[in-house]
């Protein structure tokens, strides 16, 4: 018997699970990759078909607690950590606007959708329109990683993901607290609850991410260290903000760990990671993807798992209602809501392309399934049969929304033309990788040969192939420059950060060996930084393509522009 | 002809433009000026250093790709001065323009971006615009054009 049990007990069984779970996993992997098929809707699928197993062979335990507080944080950290602050600070009116003010609508339209269609009380009508607003970014961030879209989309949906994940958990939260009976609800309370909640978590993330990032992470060269307080960071932020009212002697107080996650995680990715070293930073960055891949596979794993296909049939008209429901209050959010965003930033427009891909790639997925599965503390106040009605119905849209709408955004975001990277940037950087992996055969071949260990002739045969092969690879990239010469703006970019980046590891290494002072480091530190930070202002500048400004100030600039 | 102002974006798109531009000043042996306009508004709100740093940045692109291009046209000592301005696209192009006594403006098309705010047909009514209001040759510049000539 497998089982999978977040108490603690039957380590053995567990270790024994989490094995058999993560061989699945890395075959799904392999089976999905060579298939072309997306890997989180193959393990989603698997998952279900393993269901079907005899029962007792694996019997699955999947608590709301394993999913929220052990396998979300670390997604979420991961999710963050690559955000540029200042790219999403660009786009926060929208990002904020879609988040909270898209949960709000979501929760309330299907909330009301539910209420009337299928006769569910409208306290738990609205827990489930929260819970199942909350979008999840990671099978749609996939397609866009691998055929390569604009960096603003990317940021608009996993920013709006990764905030709208701890609104709905605030808002799920108050709704269940107004089912209890005799509860009496107050507007300004929830808002004001709201508020404590969502800000407290952020606050708790800022304060946290901020302690590692200067204090820590600055300060110490080890990156086996720096990588392990990250991963204490990422889960002990949850909790600090979860159990935050049990240590200030208010235990019923709660502040949101996942908004408290999101927010350690920007503090990391754009405050701690540039006091690292290249070694940290290549370290924390392989550990996150790793982790990320675990906990992710594990994740839709259990999804499929967890999802009851063949009750799914007994609920058939409120599954079939809630999908409706999300469809419709997702195309309010996406469409109203950008509408409203259009007035109110109207230099940043989100063009109608961006939202669709928006609408039809609003998947759910853990946390709506974590949620759900949350809902069994409340079985007292709302009863079992509602309880595993509600359950279904999120199953039901998650299944939907990963399959159906998982399986087409690729297509769409293709229809659509957004799919930036041209088989022309492909092919270009397939030959630069050649050339790359070429030179650096042929060093180590002369490494080898220079210690003695290569028999100089042998060497020469060697040396002379490896010669021939960069000279051709060199003439198929010149010849594709030529073909392509729009493509030498990238290029650039590429070669300019790089070049940026040693000269901050040379400054660093100049402190170390106290040729420089601190105080030199720091302020020739933020100099890079600011020459890194443009270059990534000028490639979302060349993406957002503006070429109407709306303020007419003007500065000049005595740049020395003649050419030699 | 006293001069051509080669309106830049500075992104893939603005290759073909800066191509055309060397290839007018080099054959006809006039001044070449390529502007990059930096929109204020997505501008304004950054620091004074990453401002400065932006400046300088944008500069020493156009710099390099401007080298690289007038290399592969056979022209390596090739003469343009580069010029970076913050604010609305319509007036610094028209001021800048007025300000060199250039007699030919280049604009590009807009590169398939996604979110670009101009289409090829706003292009062309803004080349129309500053045709009427500065009394000089504006010319559309568009990759296919470019390549081949």
């Amino acid at each position: 018997m497998l089982a999978v049990e977040a108490s603690g007990s039957g380590l053995l069984e567990s270790e024994v699970s989490l094995i058999v779970l993560l061989a699945v996993a890395a075959l799904v992997a392999v089976a999905a990759r060579a298939a072309r098929f997306p890997y989180t809707v193959a393990l989603v699928v698997v998952g279900l078909l393993l269901a079907f197993l005899p029962e007792g062979f694996i019997e699955v335990e999947v608590s709301a607690e394993l999913i929220l507080a052990v396998l979300v944080p670390p997604l979420l950290f991961e999710g963050t950590l690559h955000i540029s602050w200042r790219r999403f600070r660009a786009d926060l009116p929208a990002v904020t606007l879609l988040a909270v003010g898209g949960t709000l609508v979501g929760s309330f339209a299907v909330g009301g959708m539910v209420h009337y269609l299928i006769d569910i009380p409208w306290a738990p009508a609205i827990a489930f329109g929260a819970l199942i607003s909350a979008t999840d970014p990671v099978a749609v961030i996939a397609f866009f990683r691998s055929i390569g879209v604009s960096k603003r989309l990317t940021i608009l949906v996993e920013g709006e993901s990764l905030l709208n994940d701890g609104v709905s958990f605030v808002i799920f939260t108050l709704a269940l607290g107004a089912a209890v009976p005799g509860t009496s609800f107050s507007v300004a309370d929830a808002f004001g609850d709201f508020i404590v909640i969502a800000f407290g978590g952020i606050a708790v993330g800022v304060i946290m991410g901020y302690v590692v990032s200067v204090l820590i992470l600055r300060n110490l060269d080890d990156h086996m260290v720096e990588t392990a307080v990250t991963v204490a960071l990422a889960f002990g932020s949850y909790l600090l903000a979860e159990e935050f009212g049990v240590l200030v002697g208010f235990p019923d107080t709660h502040l949101s760990g996942i908004l408290a996650v999101v927010a350690a995680g920007l503090m990391v990715g754009n405050v701690g990671l540039q006091n690292t070293s290249p070694t940290t930073r290549l370290t924390l960055q392989n550990f996150w993807e790793f982790l990320s891949f675990v906990v992710n596979s594990m994740v839709f794993l259990l999804l499929g798992l967890e999802i009851s296909i063949t009750k799914l049939p007994t609920e058939a008209l409120a599954v079939v209602v809630a999908v409706l429901a999300i469809l419709l209050s997702r195309l309010l959010v996406v469409y109203g809501l950008g509408f409203l965003h259009g007035r109110i930033q109207p230099e940043r427009l989100i063009p109608g392309r961006f939202k669709h891909v928006m609408y039809w790639g609003g998947l759910r997925g853990a946390i709506s399934v974590g949620l759900a599965l949350s809902l069994i503390a409340h079985a007292d106040v709302l009863g079992d049969a509602l309880v595993s009605q509600l359950q279904l119905m999120t199953f039901g849209v998650v299944l939907f929304t990963l399959v159906v709408q998982g399986l087409t955004i690729e297509r769409l975001i293709r229809h659509l033309g957004l799919a930036e990277r041209s088989d022309a940037a492909i092919d270009q950087q397939r030959t630069q990788a050649r050339l790359y992996a070429s030179r650096a055969a042929r060093r180590e071949l002369e490494r080898l040969h220079r210690e003695g260990i290569l028999f100089s002739d042998l060497w020469n045969a060697m040396d002379k192939h490896y010669a021939t092969e960069i000279d051709v690879t060199r003439e198929t990239l010149r010849t594709h420059l030529q073909q392509h010469p729009e493509l030498e703006t990238d290029m650039y970019l590429t070669a300019r950060i790089d070049a940026l980046r040693a000269e901050r590891q040379a400054l660093q290494d100049a402190a170390r060996r106290g040729l420089i002072s601190e105080h030199v480091l720091e302020e020739l530190t933020l100099e890079v930084n600011n020459h890194l930070a443009a270059l990534d202002f000028m490639e979302s500048d060349a993406e957002q393509g503006e070429a109407v400004a709306t303020e007419a100030t003007e500065s000049a600039l005595d740049e020395p522009g003649t050419a030699p | 002809m006293s001069g051509i102002v080669c309106a830049l974006r500075g992104g893939p798109g603005s290759y073909y433009t800066r191509r055309a531009g060397l290839e007018r000043s080099t054959a006809d042996d006039i001044p070449l000026y390529l502007l990059i306009v930096i929109p204020a508004e997505s501008y304004g709100d950054l620091h004074e250093g990453e401002q400065r740093a932006i400046r300088a940045e944008m500069a020493w692109r156009e710099l390099a790709l401007a080298r690289a291009t007038a290399s592969q046209l056979g022209q390596p000592d090739a003469q343009f001065n580069i010029q970076v301005r913050i604010g609305d696209l319509r007036a610094v192009v028209s001021e800048f323009t007025a300000e060199v006594g250039a007699g030919n403006l280049l604009l590009g098309t807009p590169r398939k971006a996604a979110d670009a705010v101009l289409s090829s047909s706003e292009v062309a009514e803004l080349a129309g615009e500053f045709q009427a209001q500065l009394g000089i040759t504006v010319d559309i510049i568009r990759p296919q054009a470019a390549t081949t000539g």
